[in-house]
């Protein structure tokens, strides 16, 4: 027989490869993007809409104190140092420049392609004799007020105020917001507090990002504000600090916790100090495992998949406990050569496929990021295993070997017949329950669930809307273009739609920024409208005017006008006028006009919003199949999608995982009692699951999904061992593992149940229960569903 | 009118208003004697020595409007009210009752028979600008005014001439010439001359100084 090689040898060798293997990892780009751990059907093609749309960049900061006069020099001295900093693509604190004298007649020159029906309907009420007259009246003390001289042009122009149109409709787009412009400022209406938001370069989804970002926030609070103001901000930027700090402070804690109990439960298990090198085989298999996922997804990979699936990777010290375990207490005069016996390694390799078998099931999920985890997990758990094989038993070979009076010290299942039937029985209670259970479950499709609301954040939120009237929860129909003028048409559409259906409380922008095609309408009703009445018009008005002290040419201009030939009005050229610049919020994509093609190349994007509760999402599914080019962002519609999505891949997923499982259980032990033994684990840790999701009112989540994925693989190999252990009838060793790698899994996730994050908290709660069932069914059910049937007597014969 | 409509040319009327206001109100404590003056700084700088002595001021005003989109000329009297810092109170009797009052960052415009009419005057830029202007008048400081007027000394008389710097934001303003009483330095006519022949002329006499002034003037029309 040849001398096996060293363990330091194997050791070098094994941390040689993983080295080689890391040095590619330079290469992988690793996305810190939410889309990843959105489902396909939600396209990305929305989410780089939403991001383009700025609100994941945006900052809203409210600046409270005693009074107007502190609050607007505080604000704006905050606005004023926030736009000097280069981490913001913009700082929104004050209104533009007020009209100028040209801007004014050039909205003038707009109106015949502003003006619609309806205002038509208003102007013709506005032009009998008696509103003339009273008209004039206004403009001839206007004329001789103190402000007169400044406003005579305009009085010549127009001098029944059809101007009015024009800020009526300014007035439309802010309806339910208590928002006033005061002092050039954006302030309450009692003026104690004011608004002011900004855009950042880089996302704000990224914490290292959002930590710069409030750092140059607070130095500016700092300088900025007098005594007595205050500043809140709301946005994703408190989200995602209160997350990172809240995950960083946990995973320091709890994993500190975590690490020494699994030390102290492997000293207690094995009483031997080498043992704890087992939970280094799995850490040398993750660069690989990272490298070969980089190599299949283009070398980008999603930070959350790579995260979770270095964690997944983890479970793979249980092939090293199992082998450990064997190769001390049973592999007998083989321990001592580290060579393993063929019914082991067929227990393991069954092991292995299982467990790998569930993460291929995982490949089919609709989310990129568990696809990623998934190819990541089966990558990793295939090195380990590998490594394990090679590193393992040199590391059991120089360890005091274990009695079998070792592992009966510490459990046992040499349990009657009679306990036995008691034991299936209560079980089936259990299953029963956990099949009504499942019926029960409410699924959350809310990805804001992960998100940590502190009360910090929620008093802030809650306070912007008291003072703002701000529905955060509004719904954005996205209209696009490949132009502004198509997106702008789209629009007018949508307008149209909404208001043909009733749907009030909208605002949109095609009340004064129309697109062409309403422009034109706008335009030919103007001129059917006074073609018909001027004839009659203009000699009352001119009678009128001179009644009341007016030369006879007085209202010239206003009259040319009215007889002119309006043409449509540019859209770019009135966006960059400053009345133009209040629209700006509503429309994305015109300050990158070459780049950025989303969904097929429409580059625009205007904004329509509509009040939450408004609309019914039937409506808004219709929106979209009517009107092509439109895209309907809303919270509820996202959260529906999602847990329809969800719903069907955790069912999908589990059916998927247990079909495959017991297939593969079949192909190897080719015995029904075995195959039931083997499964047991599984179906318990599925059925206590759903049961605590339903008796804690709980609610299944994205994080369930994938904890669950990761608990059916590990359960499977418990059942499988126990199975195999108690037909071959070397138990102790198997017991003593199965019982090892459990507690160790609860030791190291489960403790993050205790976590503040939900995230966290859901993968520690999902793994309490899941492992936390599936241990004693192996330990008890397995044996006993084992003994109850004839599989037990073959074994024994 | 909605606020937007308050552009810059209203701006610089509403500061001739004012300018005439707190010309009116400066020289109170003018000594009772003709005075001559060198150079406009001289005058200004005397006007601006009297600054801090009254804390407000009326007067009876006429204003005289010759514009051609007008049948003929067209005569409003009224008194105006000034209270340092930044209140102004300018009421026509006859022949149509209106009032127009600037209070702060308020503009309140009354006509008889109507809803009154408020305007937040510091709603944008440009009117802060012309509100922060008003009031460096009323404290004295005509530095300011430098910068949209060239200022000169009136060939006749004790008085100043101004000339818009920039005629696109003057509302059509070519001139404005201001006319002192010699021995009190008080505006006693001021006019305003406008490009295309328009001009108005406006008449103030009868000075109150330091009077109590009744609570609310500055608050609503009445």
């Amino acid at each position: 027989m040849p001398r096996p090689f060293p363990l330091y040898l194997r050791f070098i060798l094994v941390i040689l490869f993983s080295i080689a293997c890391a040095a590619f990892i330079t290469r992988i780009e690793i996305r810190q993007n939410v889309q990843d751990m959105l489902p396909d059907s939600i396209s990305k093609g929305d989410m780089e809409m939403l991001a383009r749309l700025g609100l994941i960049n945006r900052v809203f900061m409210t600046v409270e104190g005693p009074d107007f006069r502190t609050v607007s020099v505080s604000a704006e001295r905050l606005g004023e140092l926030l736009s000097r900093e280069p981490v913001f693509a913009g700082v929104i604190y004050r209104v533009p420049d007020a009209l100028n004298a040209d801007e004014l007649s050039n909205l003038m020159d707009m109106l015949p392609a502003i003006i619609d029906e309806n205002d038509l309907a208003q102007i013709d009420s506005s032009i009998d004799e008696k509103a003339i007259s009273a008209a004039l009246e206004q403009d001839f003390l206007l004329l001789n007020s103190p402000a007169g001289l400044g406003l005579k042009k305009h009085i010549q122009r127009d001098p029944l105020g059809f101007i009015r149109f024009f800020f009526k409709k300014l007035e439309l787009l802010k309806s339910g917001s208590r928002m006033q412009v005061r002092d050039g400022m954006f302030s309450t209406p009692d003026g104690r507090a004011c608004m002011l938001w900004a855009e950042t370069r880089e996302a704000l989804t990224d914490s290292a990002n959002a930590e710069k970002v409030q750092k140059v926030i607070d130095a500016a609070i700092k300088k900025a504000l007098l005594p007595g103001c205050s500043v809140t901000i709301i946005g994703p930027l408190p989200h995602t600090l209160a997350n990172a700090r809240i995950v960083n402070h946990d995973l320091r804690f709890l994993l500190s916790l975590a690490t020494v109990a699994i030390i102290v439960l492997f000293l207690i298990f094995t009483r031997d100090l080498r043992s704890l090198l087992l939970v280094f085989v799995p850490l040398l298999s993750a660069p690989f495992a990272i490298v070969a996922t980089g190599a299949l997804f283009n070398w980008k990979i999603s930070g959350i998949a790579l995260a979770f699936g270095v964690v997944l990777i983890g479970i793979a010290v249980d092939f090293s406990v199992h082998i450990y375990m064997h190769m001390r207490c049973e592999a007998g005069a083989e321990g001592s050569s580290g060579i393993l016996g063929k019914p082991f390694m067929r227990s393991i390799f069954m092991a292995y496929l299982t467990t790998a078998g569930v993460f291929v099931v995982l490949m089919f999920s609709q989310i990129p990021a568990h696809r990623q985890m998934a190819v990541l997990a089966i990558a990793g758990l295939t090195v380990a295993l590998m490594l394990s094989i090679v590193i393992v038993p040199g590391i059991a070979a120089g360890s005091r070997r274990c009695s079998m009076q070792d592992a009966g010290r510490i459990l046992t299942f040499n349990v009657s017949r009679r306990a036995c039937r008691v034991v299936v029985f209560l079980w089936l209670l259990i299953l029963v329950a956990g099949v009504i259970a499942w019926n029960h479950v409410r699924y959350n499709g809310d990805i804001r669930k992960f998100d940590v609301k502190s009360d910090a954040i929620t008093r802030a939120e809650r306070n912007f809307h008291r003072l703002w009237g701000t529905d955060l929860e509004q719904i954005m129909v996205v209209s696009t273009g490949a132009s502004l003028d198509q997106a702008l048409d789209l629009n007018d559409s949508v307008a149209r739609w909404l208001s043909d259906h009733g749907i009030k409380g909208a605002r949109s922008i095609s009340v004064l920024l129309p697109g062409p095609k309403k422009q034109g309408a706008n335009i030919e009703q103007w001129g059917r409208f006074w073609e018909k009445r001027l004839p009659s018009f203009k000699p009352l008005f001119i009678s009128l005017s001179l009644e009341k002290g007016f030369s006879k040419d007085a209202f010239s201009p206003f009259f040319k006008w009215l007889q002119g030939k309006p043409a449509p009005f540019s859209p770019h050229e009135f966006l960059t006028t400053s009345a133009g610049s209040l629209l700006s919020g509503m429309i994305r994509g015109l300050d990158n006009p070459d780049g950025h093609v989303v969904n097929g190349g429409e580059k625009v994007l205007v904004i329509t919003l509509i009040p939450s509760g408004a609309v019914g999402m039937g409506e808004l599914q219709q929106i979209r199949s009517d009107l092509a080019g439109v895209h309907i962002f809303t919270g509820a519609g996202w959260k529906s999608e999602m847990e329809t999505i969800m719903k069907r891949d955790i069912r999908q997923m589990c059916t998927g995982a247990l079909l495959l499982v017991t297939c593969i259980v079949w192909f190897f032990f080719r015995s029904l009692r075995m195959v039931a033994a083997a499964l047991v684990p599984v179906v318990s840790a599925l059925c206590v699951m759903a049961i605590y999701t339903v008796v804690s009112s709980a609610e299944f989540n994205m994080m369930h999904l994938l904890m669950g994925i990761m608990v059916t693989g590990l359960s499977i190999d418990y059942g499988i061992f126990m199975a195999r252990a108690v037909r071959d009838g070397h138990a102790s060793s198997t017991l003593s593992a199965v019982v090892l790698c459990a507690l160790s899994t609860i030791s190291g996730f489960g403790i993050l149940a205790f976590s503040h994050h939900p995230v966290l908290q859901s993968l520690g709660e999902t793994v309490l229960a899941g492992i936390g069932a599936s241990l004693p069914a192996a330990l008890f059910v397995t044996p006993c569903i084992m003994k109850i049937g004839s599989c037990v007597k073959e074994a024994e014969e | 009118m909605t606020v937007h409509v308050v552009e810059k040319r209203y701006f610089l009327l509403l500061s001739v208003f004012h300018l005439i206001s707190c010309l009116c109100i400066l020289p109170v404590a003018a000594e009772d004697k003709p005075l001559r003056y060198g150079s406009v700084n001289e005058l200004i700088a005397a006007v601006t020595r009297q600054a801090a002595t009254a804390r407000n001021l009326s007067c009876d005003v006429v204003q005289e409007k010759h514009l051609s989109m007008l049948s003929g000329p067209v005569i409003f009297t009224g008194r105006m009210i000034v209270q340092r810092p930044d209140r102004l109170r300018w009421e026509f009797i006859s022949p149509i009752p209106s009032v127009f009052i600037i209070n702060g960052s308020r503009v309140i415009r009354c006509v008889q028979g109507a809803a009154p009419m408020e305007i937040d005057i510091n709603s944008s830029p440009a009117l802060k600008q012309a509100a922060a202007q008003m009031l460096a008048w009323v404290s004295g400081d005509l530095a300011g005014l430098r910068g949209m007027f060239h200022i000169r000394l009136a060939p006749k008389g004790v008085g100043i001439v101004l000339e818009p710097k920039k005629p696109g934001v003057s509302a059509g303003i070519s001139r404005i010439t201001i006319l002192f009483d010699a021995f009190t330095l008080r505006p006693r006519t001021v006019r305003i001359d406008e490009q295309g022949g328009d001009w108005t002329r406006i008449i103030m006499s009868n000075y109150h100084i330091n009077s109590v002034l009744p609570d609310g003037m500055f608050q609503g029309c009445r």
